[in-house]
């Protein structure tokens, strides 16, 4: 069924909600849509959108289980993982070229490693809110590691006072 | 606002109870629920009690039968709504026995 021939009130549900309970849902407010009901789908619609935004039905209730080794491969996790690290050869070729005493001025290579450790956080928050609900402990695995090396790109600045 | 007085408000539970007679569809649960408890829940209620049951497998779809898709109990849920019931019994029992007089 077309979306635009769904109820407006079927139409605030998620897409995957709608595919799966749309016709139902129309259906039940063609026999019958008091301003109450209408309250109850606004309420419950956000419900659904806000709580079970990926788990509609059964087609969806399959929660994700492809444990670290899956988990650790999908992009928002290798990301951070990737940015920590290249931050951190970042910082030991400044001290292999620069040696390590505090430069006057911010060159180049910190720059970079600002970029790469600030520009990672919205995608280790992103990793948070979509990985860690689905599978908890394989997540706090995988999150285990982001902080992991997170850790070690901070560890050569905050030892050496960089 | 909460539900009213003497008003049974578990969405799950009453879906259970409505499809432990027989197979229904939205629009017959929404009656036989406002039968049995004289409230009648809401068609957003209704449905997001209907997803959290279908998800748990103690609820399944039958074939749609003009757009109106009839649910039934599985076995899980008959289990699921015996123990509810039982626990409800449980609870009925001890309350009446509290509130009676001395």
């Amino acid at each position: 069924m077309s979306d635009r021939r769904h109820h407006w009130l079927t139409r605030l549900y998620p897409a995957s909600w709608r595919r799966r309970y749309g016709d139902e849902m129309d259906q039940l407010l063609r026999q019958r849509c008091s301003w109450k009901d209408a309250l109850d789908i606004v309420k419950a619609a956000s419900i659904e959108r806000l709580l079970y935004f990926q788990t509609t039905g059964v087609e969806t209730m399959q929660t994700f289980a492809g444990g670290v080794g899956v988990l650790a491969r999908k992009p928002s996790a290798i990301a951070p993982m990737v940015m920590s690290l290249s931050a951190l050869v970042v910082v030991l070729v400044a001290i292999a070229v620069a040696g390590t005493k505090p430069q006057p001025d911010e060159g180049a290579a910190a720059h970079i490693w600002q970029l790469l450790m600030a520009g990672q956080l919205p995608i280790l928050g992103w990793f948070v809110l979509h990985w860690l609900r689905r599978d908890f402990k394989a997540g706090l695995a995988v999150l285990g590691m982001q902080i992991a090396a997170i850790v070690a790109a901070l560890l050569p600045v905050w030892m050496l006072g960089l | 606002m909460g539900p009213a007085e003497g008003q049974y408000s578990d969405p799950q539970f009453l879906v259970l109870a409505s499809l432990a007679g027989s197979p229904k569809h939205g629009h017959a649960m929404l009656d036989d629920i406002e039968r049995m408890c004289g409230a009648r829940p809401g068609p957003g209620t209704l449905y997001g009690a209907i997803a959290r049951l279908e998800q748990q497998g103690l609820i399944e779809p039958l074939p749609a039968e003009d757009r109106r898709r009839p649910y039934r109990l599985t076995e899980a849920g008959e289990r699921a709504f015996t123990a509810k019931l039982k626990t409800l019994q449980r609870i009925v029992r001890y309350g009446a026995r509290r509130l009676a007089p001395a």
